[in-house]
């Protein structure tokens, strides 16, 4: 009765969003200007580098059911070699860790004689001085092909029946460990690409204007594209690939290989994105650690409007997104409508497009991705009931250690630390409400954070709202867009709720905390602290006649503001997990329909997961704004959620103490002021790092290092108790 | 080959002003009365002294090299995207220590703070303002953690701003940038669109953040809104490809304006010129000297273009030019010491054109105040008022200085050069400009 309620609203829906979008089709192609923006070779070639991803994402789902969030990535890490390959006839390889050194640090640390060098493992396969195209293009591919079998059979084959989250978790661990290798190897700056095609302008009818490598590579998307449709509409292969995806138990029994199919999609994704990553590092004559992985938001888009599984709608969705792009950019300096701030046109519109889109579809749609009919699926990771000693003991005694330790003992580096780790703590605990207790994947949780931070500045500097109100209502505004976001999420569930909170993440990233009304343009998003708490006042305090601190930065006050903080937040989260809500939270991630059937109202679930998760990632923004004087657009990034969710899982995702695990893991946070200042290990090997542990975690230990720590603590105290028992019966 | 320069700005990439490289006319490096002269160099100015008796009687050292307890100075740099810089440095360090006698007799050492992310920015003021022996912080270029950083050391250790690329670089009061940086350029390019282009309508292409928004709002518009002059900004991404540089120029109607402005980074100059190229169009181009870099000279050798830089566009930096040096204004000197003690990276080429002139021009200017003040007696107090109250002549920087100017209140420099690049007759040092003059 209710779905045939629904059906019509849903086609009403469908017809009006089909309506409007033809009546701006027509009226974009009738208006010369805005045809001529709209149709330019730029738009077009924009749109060709997201179907190059797009294709290549469709291709992985298709073949392995892995949305593969790490595709830009592989684009450009294939660039890179290309380059490289190109310029200085060099294969590069990705830093290893020595085990030599090993032996060379204890052997030098004894022996007063001429220090031990054992040799160190090579950086890169040279083959002269520079390659010519075709030579290079040949081993990039063959490293692309080395890659993609990698990618199968060390990452994803082992996941094979793992849930969604721990494949998702995977491929966000590949993307920040290809962008963390070719930033330790090449800088983050721009590296040339010699072009493979001319740039001269070709005049076509309608005035498009093309140049000559953007007609070619387009081209060469649009075949790429149709081949692709071939290979799976005639061949026995795209046939047998096809029936894996809609049942894998019954290809098995007509003979197929399921893993077989899965490793050759994986091989032939790998080789088609590196060729069109290196084409698309072609027509911009460079490649950077940053541009085409960024290229992932609408390449998803895209992927999701052809149901990723329609190579024609896909291509088709991603070219009209380039071509939108450019449209936006004409229409935001022509257009007197145009939203606008500050006098100039409102900024990231066009990344504000992919997330109505997803939004659209998924509505529209309802149903989400075309399920997968694996045979088995594998288990979230478990969710701990906090003991009463953890309560009543360990946590108190926690949070006296880290006072002690952060007011008295620690140096400066480790105070600052300690501070870093406080606020990663709080932006980890908010991924353990919404992912390790409600399963849901938030990829946006820097974007609460922000908003937050930038609305503190604005209360705070220009309307005098004091502290501990002033963050509170930014925390507050944060909850309430997290209540926004919840919205979708309670069609969608899984990887589409992942794509489209990055989605969100990028578009608040880009049109609010890129505005200049928010950031506050020259004059900064200026955060004063209270006197008291400013991160960078030198004095002495003294306490039942015992001073605190040693009169240096940074002030012991601020990492007091920071403990308090999170540790009111880590009771919360720990009780809530005590509670009936956090019970409820947990049948909602076990499964939606029986948690509904024992009377769990699921959509009020997921919307307080929604608000409370972003209220703690509220907070962390404001506290973290407060520390360092300013909220600056550059610590809120798409990235930086990813990052924090990366060492939320490590830490493990479903615990408070995996959540105090990834704060200590966080970039600047007190490992890394470990591992720099005791073991001097750089710290641009912070993401390297994060990257590696995300992958190795979601293969060998979901429940991430807390899980790990606590099992091997029950199962210690089972000994006990079990000799104890033996004891008793002798 | 060229990477390590290709470093060089790039990303200064997120930032969008951009700290120019340098030119113009070095014959009058003082006393610019705001109109600009327009002089053709027609070949390399010949030494008249030894760069090192310039250098001496710069900064008031003597010759020798220096020996005992080593003068601690501070510098933070984001080494992943502007190694340069830290070339320029510590070939200024090496070359004092061995030709100039340290600072007063004593070497100087160079306490390193890398910047990687936000979070660094305060761990590196932390540690300076912390550290005692510190009375002196030297930057590099930084894209993140400048607030912070100037934040920790605010009002306990001065700070000698290398090249500022962000709006926390332009208005702190935590320090100073002696060079004129991107704030000098921008109203250089303004100013001599106007007077010189005599432009009725002109194009601007500008970074899309903070920085490059209010290059356009609040340094290029007022001036063409008060000369008449009918301007258009668009702004792209720091990390602009050629096609989005090319739909910014669509936009913006670049085939019809008298003059096209691009306030873009290293990057985006090489996207530009193919984004132009892509357009078939032929503007006239009035740029920053980021664009003069190796970055955009490899970019045309790798596409088969003739001439080293595009052909007929305007450079506007510092001052004086890295391609018609001077010996007045320390230009000879830097190249020659600079070629003699910079270190490159392995297997890259030294890069000596960006971001690594201003840090050896700040060092030596810091080594003249330690000799004026006197090595034992630097205090940070005393460096902070002797810092701020310096006038020039800079070295490599032309024109006199005066800080505190709002809204821009670290920026002390004031004067920028502007250079042509023709393929037939090479670099031509066209005119320089005091942007504070009317007009």
């Amino acid at each position: 009765m209710k779905n045939s309620d629904q059906l019509p609203t849903r086609l009403i829906i469908q017809r009006v969003v089909l309506a409007v979008f033809t009546f701006l089709l027509l009226l974009i192609l009738v208006n010369q200007n805005l045809r001529a923006n709209f149709l330019s070779g730029s738009g077009i070639a924009s749109g060709a580098l997201i179907v190059a991803v797009a294709i290549g994402i469709v291709l992985t789902y298709r073949g392995s059911g892995v949305v593969n969030f790490s595709n830009g990535a592989i684009a450009m890490y294939a660039a890179y070699v290309f380059a490289v390959l190109r310029s200085q006839g060099d294969l590069f390889l990705p830093p290893l860790p020595n085990p030599l050194s090993l032996l060379e640090a204890p052997v030098n640390f004894f022996s007063s004689g001429s220090p031990l060098d054992l040799p160190d493992i090579p950086t890169k396969i040279s083959f002269g001085d520079t390659l010519g195209l075709f030579p290079a293009l040949t081993i990039t591919l063959l490293f692309c092909i080395l890659l993609g079998l990698a990618l199968h059979f060390l990452i994803f084959k082992p996941l094979r029946h793992a849930p969604p989250l721990t494949k998702v978790v995977a491929s966000v661990g590949i993307f920040l460990l290809l962008q963390a290798i070719v930033v330790r190897r090449f800088a983050a700056t721009p590296r040339p690409v010699k072009p493979i095609f001319r740039k001269s302008p070709i005049d076509l009818p309608f005035g498009i204007n093309f140049s000559k490598d953007q007609l070619i590579v387009s081209v060469l998307v649009v075949i790429f594209t149709f081949a692709l449709w071939a290979l799976f509409r005639f061949t026995r292969f795209g046939l047998a690939t096809r029936a894996a995806a809609e049942n894998e138990k019954g290809a098995i029994i007509l003979g197929f290989s399921p893993e077989f199919l899965s490793g050759i999609n994986w091989v032939l994704s790998t080789v088609l994105t590196g060729l069109l990553g290196i084409l698309v590092a072609s027509i911009n004559t460079a490649v950077d650690p940053a541009t085409i992985p960024a290229l992932i938001v609408p390449a998803l888009t895209a992927a999701l409007v052809g149901n990723f599984s329609s190579f024609g709608l896909t291509a088709l969705a991603g070219f009209l997104l380039g071509m939108q792009s450019q449209l936006m950019v004409y229409l935001g300096v022509t257009q007197s409508w145009f939203p606008r701030s500050g006098g100039s046109a409102f900024p990231g519109m066009d990344k504000v497009v992919p997330l109505l889109v997803i939004v659209l579809v998924l509505y529209i749609r309802g149903d989400s991705l075309p399920i997968r009919g694996g045979v088995t699926s594998g288990r979230l990771p478990f969710s701990p009931y906090p003991s009463k000693a953890a309560v009543r003991l360990w946590g108190p005694s926690l949070i006296v250690a880290t006072a002690v330790f952060g007011l008295f003992l620690a140096t400066p580096s480790f105070r600052l630390g300690l501070t870093n780790s406080l606020i990663g703590v709080m932006i980890c605990l908010s991924a353990v409400v919404l992912t390790g207790f409600v399963g849901q994947i938030s990829l946006s949780q820097m974007a609460f954070a922000g908003i937050s931070g930038f609305l503190l500045s604005k209360l705070a500097t220009e309307h005098g709202v004091p502290f501990p109100i002033a963050p509170l209502l930014g925390a507050l505004v944060a909850m309430f867009m997290g209540v926004l976001v919840a919205l979708p999420a309670l069609r969608v569930r899984g990887v589409n709720l992942a794509i489209v909170t990055l989605a969100f993440g990028v578009a608040v990233e880009a049109a609010v905390f890129k505005n200049s009304s928010v950031n506050g343009g020259l004059a900064r998003a200026i955060v004063v602290p209270p006197k008291v708490f400013d991160s960078s006042r030198v004095t002495d305090y003294k306490f039942l006649g015992i001073t605190i601190g040693d009169g240096l930065q940074p002030n012991p006050m601020t990492i007091l503001l920071c403990l308090i903080v999170t540790s009111l937040m880590c009771y919360l989260v720990v009780n809530l997990r005590r509670s009936g809500s956090g019970r409820r939270m947990l049948a909602t991630r076990n499964n939606e329909r029986a948690a509904a059937a024992v009377a769990v109202n699921v959509a009020y679930t997921k919307i307080m997961a929604f608000g409370l998760s972003a209220f703690i990632a509220g907070l962390a923004g404001a506290i973290s704004s407060y520390r360092f004087g300013s909220a600056t657009p550059e610590y809120f990034t798409y990235t930086q959620s990813l990052v924090f969710f990366a060492f939320a899982y490590l830490g493990g995702i479903s615990s408070v103490t995996g959540a105090i695990f990834g704060g200590v893991l966080v970039s600047g946070g007190l490992g890394f002021t470990f591992l720099e200042n005791i073991l001097h290990v750089p710290s641009e090997f912070t993401l390297i790092l994060g990257g590696l542990g995300l992958i190795t975690t979601a293969i060998l230990n979901p429940e991430g290092l807390a899980g790990g720590w606590s099992s091997r603590l029950n199962k210690v105290t089972a000994r006990f108790s079990h000799d104890k028992e033996k004891e008793i019966v002798s | 080959m060229k990477i390590r320069f290709i470093r060089i700005a790039a990303i200064a990439i997120s930032m969008g002003i951009i700290a120019a490289g340098c030119s113009s006319d070095s014959s009058s490096p003082s006393g610019t009365d705001g109109s600009s002269d327009t002089t053709v160099a027609t070949d390399t100015t010949v030494a008249t002294e030894t760069s090192n008796e310039w250098a001496l009687a710069y900064t008031g050292a003597t010759e020798g090299e220096a020996a005992g307890e080593p003068v601690r100075v501070g510098y933070v740099n984001q080494e992943s995207l502007f190694p340069e810089a830290t070339i320029g440095l510590m070939a200024a360090v090496d070359y004092t220590n061995k030709e100039l006698s340290g600072f007063g007799g004593r070497p100087v050492e160079i306490v390193k703070c890398d910047v990687a992310v936000e979070e660094d920015g305060q761990k590196c003021g932390t540690q300076f303002a912390n550290d005692p022996t510190v009375s002196v912080v030297l930057t590099g270029t930084l894209t993140v953690g400048n607030a912070s950083l100037y934040a920790a050391l605010d009002q306990k250790k001065p700070i000698v701003i290398g090249n500022g690329v962000t709006v926390a670089d332009f208005v702190t009061k935590a320090g100073v940038a002696w060079t004129t940086g991107s704030i000098g350029v921008i109203q250089g390019m303004a100013k001599f669109t106007i007077k010189d282009l005599a432009a009725k309508t002109v194009a601007v292409i500008h970074s899309n953040n903070a920085a490059g928004k209010a290059a356009f709002d609040i340094l290029l518009k007022p001036l063409f809104d008060a000369a008449k002059v009918t301007s258009v900004g668009v702004g792209v991404e720091d990390t602009a490809t050629a096609t989005d540089v090319q739909s910014a120029l669509q936009a913006a109607g670049a085939d019809k304006v008298d003059v096209l402005l691009p306030v873009v980074t290293v990057q985006g100059c090489s996207a530009l010129y193919d984004a132009i190229k892509a357009l078939g169009i032929t503007p006239k181009v009035v740029t920053t000297g980021l664009c003069f870099g190796t970055p955009v000279k490899t970019h045309l050798a790798d596409i088969g273009d003739k001439g080293d830089f595009p052909d007929g566009w305007y450079f506007l930096g510092y001052g004086a030019s890295y391609f018609n040096p001077d010996v007045e204004s320390g230009m000879q000197t830097y190249i020659d010491k600079v070629q003699q003690y910079g270190k490159p990276a392995e297997g890259s080429p030294l890069e000596y054109t960006g971001f690594a002139g201003p840090l050896f021009a700040n060092f030596l200017t810091v080594a003249k105040f330690y000799q004026q003040i006197g090595v034992d007696a630097v205090t940070p107090e005393g460096f902070n008022t002797a810092m701020r109250a310096f006038t020039g002549p800079m070295m490599i920087q032309a024109g006199d200085l005066g800080c505190g100017v709002a809204p821009f209140i670290s920026v002390c420099g004031h004067v920028t050069g502007i250079q042509q690049y023709t393929t037939a007759g090479g670099w031509a040092t066209i005119a320089s400009i005091d942007v504070r003059a009317a007009g």
